[in-house]
């Protein structure tokens, strides 16, 4: 063994360190993580047959990104989603919400959690069909504690703001699948909440349609420093994207910065 | 907290941001609201569940026109029944005596008014049939067995005693001075209508109706109770049984609706409101309806054999209100009932669920 690759080894380490300490430091004025995922597995198990969903994830998402997460169908997208949203529970492995442990929550606090922190955005928009857009809306502002005026002026504007002020008394079925998702995003955003998941948000929509869908969801994280996690298929997503992240075989593959993509993505239009 | 981290960074101390106290938690909306929920869900849903609440309401109104009818019953079969008797009665009482025209005729009565109804319609059809006919009495049993003078010169002795006669003087004592000696006992049937026992003529006694005759009209009461009986309880099972699969039908359907729900911050105690208060006012507008069918039913019943005043004449009030409510209640528990295995599923679902693109 020679001094000089003892030395760079050291020098490694001692970077490894630094970051470390870095981290740890930062972590004091809490982290800026929005969310943290630590060597999180999940395994469905049907019977006999065990299906590795997620298998070791480490994930750190700051706040107010906007990060799409991409992957071949099966790869453990959706699944991650549910952990990172305490929707289920990680079979080992830890998540972290604004650096706290999702686990220790008990049963009120997670619902706490779901409630105000987390907005939830999915492929099939999910409405309850029995009720109109607006009640839509509020229905998370009722859960929150909000009074019924509150949450009815409340869900009024956000409704205007997705463009849909005119169609608050619509029940979803009198909607298109694009503004079945507006009302979905609208709803999601009812509380304010500092992370919003959304499940292949474009996913059942044209097109045209998806775009729109893809920039109101930009244009809201860029108002309200929301911090957007989107699971996609869509191409679409990577401009509007901080970072991508790369899910295969229930790992992360890699993770991009919009930049490096960019360049590919221009490489492939060419 | 750091327990099972596997990261060698120690984690701070938490506060703040990174403090579990930042978290608060969720209270479910006011009941008015969740009721509104429910009501709304159900209302949607009609549809869909109007085999169900057809089923609830069917049952509930097999017993409320089982209340009603055995009051209708109580009001108008009984007096009709009496009559039946009364006129039977009078058949036998002038077989035995011939005309009873300026007869005397002795009515004995137990000290208790045990028997009034029934003694009254005999006295007034008597009056009603007999010209100028002397009816000494009611005597009351214990008086009429101090004074023989009372039975002189009579041509019957009808006896309303529901035992045998065990006191002094004898039937013998009492009919030496009777013109005629017809005595004439009758038993007041206490779960029955009135029965025309037996009659004594001289001192010989005349069965009318056998003890195998009685026991049989009570078995026959009782078979009928049964049945009755029966029939409620099997109604009201399949009512249940209905609600049941309505509201397991309902969580399956909603199976995405619940676990979105859930996303959205309700509590499991959320969705079991929402999955009771669903069923009651199921099972409470079923029993709404199923009384006011059961009402019905029963008074086409009645009226189609015996008049109509009579039969509306005989309900009461009070006792109507009561047989509803009982009826609302039966409803209400059998409905909340049906909700607890549905109820069991849906609070077991998680909220990824949600996810799910299937089903
Ligand atoms: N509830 C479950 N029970 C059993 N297996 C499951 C369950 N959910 C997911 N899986 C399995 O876990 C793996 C990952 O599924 P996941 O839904 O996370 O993939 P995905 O990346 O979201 O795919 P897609 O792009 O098609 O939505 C798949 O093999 C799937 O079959
Ligand atoms: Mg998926």
């Amino acid at each position: 063994m020679n001094s000089s690759e003892q030395n760079t080894k050291d020098t490694a380490d001692n970077g490894e360190r630094l970051k470390a300490f870095i981290d740890e430091v930062s972590s004091f004025e809490g982290s800026g993580l929005a969310v943290r995922v630590d060597d999180v597995q999940k395994v469905y198990r049907m019977g006999k047959i065990e299906v590795r969903a997620l298998d070791g994830v480490n994930l750190k998402i700051n706040r107010g990104e906007y990060i799409s997460i991409m992957g071949p169908s099966g790869s453990g997208k959706s699944t991650l989603f549910n952990m990172m949203g305490g929707l289920d529970k990680p079979t080992s492995g830890k998540v972290y919400v604004d650096d706290v442990d999702i686990a220790e929550l008990d049963p009120s606090e997670l619902a706490w959690l779901r409630c105000r922190k987390i907005g939830y955005i999915f492929q099939t928009f999910n409405l309850i069909g029995t009720m109109t857009a607006l009640e839509n809306v509020m229905l998370p502002m009722a859960f929150a504690g909000k009074s019924n005026d509150e949450a009815l002026d409340a869900g009024v504007d956000i409704l205007t703001r997705v463009g849909l002020g005119e169609r608050c008394k619509h029940k979803p079925t009198e909607l298109s699948g694009g503004q079945q998702q507006r009302v979905a995003i609208a709803r999601a955003f009812a509380n304010d909440p500092a992370i919003i998941l959304a499940d292949e948000p474009t996913g059942n929509l044209d097109l045209k349609t998806g775009q729109a869908i893809i920039t109101l969801l930009k244009d809201m994280n860029q108002e309200r420093q929301t911090t957007v996690i989107s699971a996609t298929h869509d191409h679409k997503m990577l401009d509007v994207s901080d970072r991508i992240v790369w899910v295969a075989d229930g790992r992360v593959d890699r993770v991009e910065k919009r930049k490096d993509v960019e360049i590919e993505v221009g490489k492939l239009v060419e | 907290m750091n327990k099972s981290q596997p990261s060698q960074r120690p984690i701070p101390p938490t506060s703040g941001a990174g403090s579990r106290d930042q978290f608060g938690r969720v209270k479910n909306p006011p009941m008015l609201e969740i009721i509104r929920m429910a009501y709304r869900g159900v209302r949607n849903r009609l549809g869909r569940m109007v085999v169900t609440w057809l089923g609830i309401v069917l049952g509930i109104t097999f017993l409320m026109s089982a209340m009603v009818s055995s009051g209708i019953r109580q009001a108008v079969q009984e007096p009709s029944d009496r009559r039946a008797a009364v006129e039977s009665m009078y058949g036998v009482l002038r077989a035995e005596v011939g005309k009873l025209d300026n007869k005397k005729i002795v009515v004995i009565t137990p000290d208790e008014k045990s028997s009034g109804a029934m003694l009254e319609s005999f006295l007034a059809w008597l009056k009603e049939n007999a010209e100028q006919m002397q009816i000494v009495g009611p005597v009351k049993s214990s008086k009429a067995t101090m004074d023989l003078t009372l039975y002189e010169n009579a041509s019957a002795i009808v006896a309303w005693v529901p035992e045998k006669w065990s006191l002094t003087p004898s039937w013998q004592d009492m009919t030496k001075t009777m013109q005629q000696a017809v005595v004439l006992r009758y038993t007041p049937d206490p779960n029955g209508p009135f029965i025309f026992d037996d009659a004594i003529r001289g001192t010989e006694i005349l069965p009318k109706v056998s003890e195998g005759q009685k026991k049989k009209a009570g078995e026959q009461a009782h078979k009928q109770k049964l049945r009755t009986q029966w029939l409620i309880g099997i109604s009201l099972l399949v009512a249940a049984i209905g609600i049941t699969n309505a509201l397991l039908m309902s969580v399956t359907e909603r199976y995405r609706e619940i676990s979105t729900l859930k996303c959205l911050g309700a509590l499991n105690s959320f969705i079991i409101y929402l999955m009771f208060i669903e069923s009651a006012v199921l099972g409470l507008s079923g029993a709404l309806a199923g009384t006011a069918s059961g009402i019905m039913f029963s008074l086409v019943g009645w009226i189609s054999s015996y008049d109509m005043n009579m039969v509306i004449g005989s309900i009461h009030g009070p006792e109507l209100l009561k047989q509803c409510v009982i009826c609302w209640v039966v409803g209400l528990v059998v409905a909340l009932i049906a909700a607890i295995y549905p109820t069991r599923i849906a609070v077991a679902m998680i909220p990824a669920d949600a996810m799910r693109t299937e089903i």
